[in-house]
């Protein structure tokens, strides 16, 4: 990964320094108690509304941690010694995903997967499609609208950073394109599950909803867990589908810019789509297989669904943490036009999938 | 030819550049083996 490009994902902030696990405990216990005040704060309104006889809606932990997150990250200036456990983030959100695969049947994984993958395949083509077709108008660099497109049409901050190295794309133009996703993801996490309640969408219509439509992969599954736990546990099937197809993607492009002269050959194939399969996909069914065929009982499910819900605190935290509200529109504008009308024509392509399946599928 | 269990290297693959798989395996060891009984939520 290019500096600039970790940089802006924020997963890279002190080089050439010798590696310590101490280095993560200041973030880690940050992080922790971020997500321990968020499910606090949950039960804590719960029981106010129950000991006065309100009716206040429910607000999920998820949200409360990614609030207090946001808060303490964008009001306070938090030292940086808290940067390198803040972006251990994406690690507890794939430890997360793994160990959900114990609450998951194998053959609801295959059955859901099946329609996720073929909504997944035009929800790309589409995303793609329309993304090129918006740059190429908005008059941005073609490589720059090869890695926002990537980017909207994939998963987010892994595939622009996956794709620049294999299409050789400038590292300004990766910082561009994910600095545009992360803040676009940041809005979405608060859009979709107010449009999804608006729309009375059913969990399971909304968990493929934000995971088809949500960018970054922890924002995708924190807006399905902010609708509901169903929602949250669809949304990452979904969005395990769509990065699951960040190889092929890539390869396309890569093979693209190779024709024109403007990135180096692939070479083989296949270790060229193997090396970029995004192995926590693959630790979700070994899991989930492993579960199907009994390897766990009931109470060690449960404990391992336990242990996911806990990673994924972690993860929410974080979200919340490492989101920059004042840096967040100090993008250049033309990019960030071009993924927001782009996100917009995509929740609508999407939403229109998610309901045409509904019919077809019964969701 | 090698007489490794073809597993061997698809396990190398599944878990290189992957800690999480690793730590999320680990994990669900630890629950097999019946050394980590409860996790309240």
């Amino acid at each position: 990964m290019s500096p600039a490009a970790a940089s802006a994902a924020g997963v890279l902030e002190t080089p050439a320094q010798p590696f310590a696990w101490t280095r993560l405990l200041p973030g880690l216990a940050l992080m922790a108690g971020v997500g321990w005040l968020g499910k606090l704060a949950e039960q804590g309104l719960a029981a106010f509304a129950k000991a006065r006889h309100l009716r206040l809606p429910n607000v999920e932990y998820v949200l409360w941690a990614i609030l207090i997150g946001l808060v303490l990250a964008n009001t306070v200036r938090l030292p940086r010694v808290f940067q390198a456990g803040i972006a251990t983030c994406d690690f507890w959100l794939k430890v997360g995903i793994v160990l959900l695969g114990a609450r998951f049947a194998l053959g609801d994984v295959l059955q859901l997967g099946g329609i996720s993958l073929a909504l997944v395949v035009v929800e790309i083509a589409g995303s793609l499609a329309l993304m090129l077709w918006l740059a190429r108008r908005f008059g941005l660099e073609p490589k720059l609208a090869s890695l926002l497109a990537v980017g909207t049409a994939v998963c987010g901050v892994a595939a622009i950073i996956a794709a620049q190295g294999s299409i050789d794309g400038e590292d300004e133009d990766a910082a561009i394109a994910i600095a545009a996703i992360l803040a676009l993801g940041a809005v979405a996490l608060f859009a979709f599950p107010a449009i999804g309640h608006a729309l009375h969408l059913s969990d399971r219509s909304f968990g493929v909803w934000s995971g088809l439509a949500v960018d970054n992969t922890a924002e995708s599954v924190a807006a399905g867990a902010i609708f509901s736990e169903t929602a949250g546990k669809l949304a990452v099937l979904v969005k395990s589908t769509r990065n699951a197809m960040i190889g092929f993607v890539v390869l396309g492009f890569a093979l693209y810019w190779h024709r024109r002269g403007q990135a180096r050959a692939v070479g083989s194939k296949t270790a060229f789509l193997a090396a970029r399969f995004p192995r926590f996909v693959l630790g979700f069914l070994a899991l989930s297989a492993l579960t199907s065929l009994h390897a766990f009982n009931r109470g060690q499910a449960l404990v391992l669904g336990n242990l996911s819900r806990w990673a994924f605190l972690l993860t929410f935290a974080g979200v919340g943490l490492r989101t920059d509200l004042r840096g967040m529109f100090k993008n250049k504008f033309r990019p960030l036009v071009v993924g927001a009308l782009g996100e917009v024509l995509i929740a609508l392509l999407t939403l229109g999938l998610v309901v045409a399946a509904n019919a077809v599928w019964r969701l | 030819m090698s007489k490794r269990p073809l597993g061997v290297p698809f396990l190398r693959w599944l878990t290189q550049d992957s800690w999480a798989v690793l730590g999320a395996f680990l994990l669900a060891g630890l629950v097999k083996a019946g050394l980590l009984k409860t996790v309240p939520w």
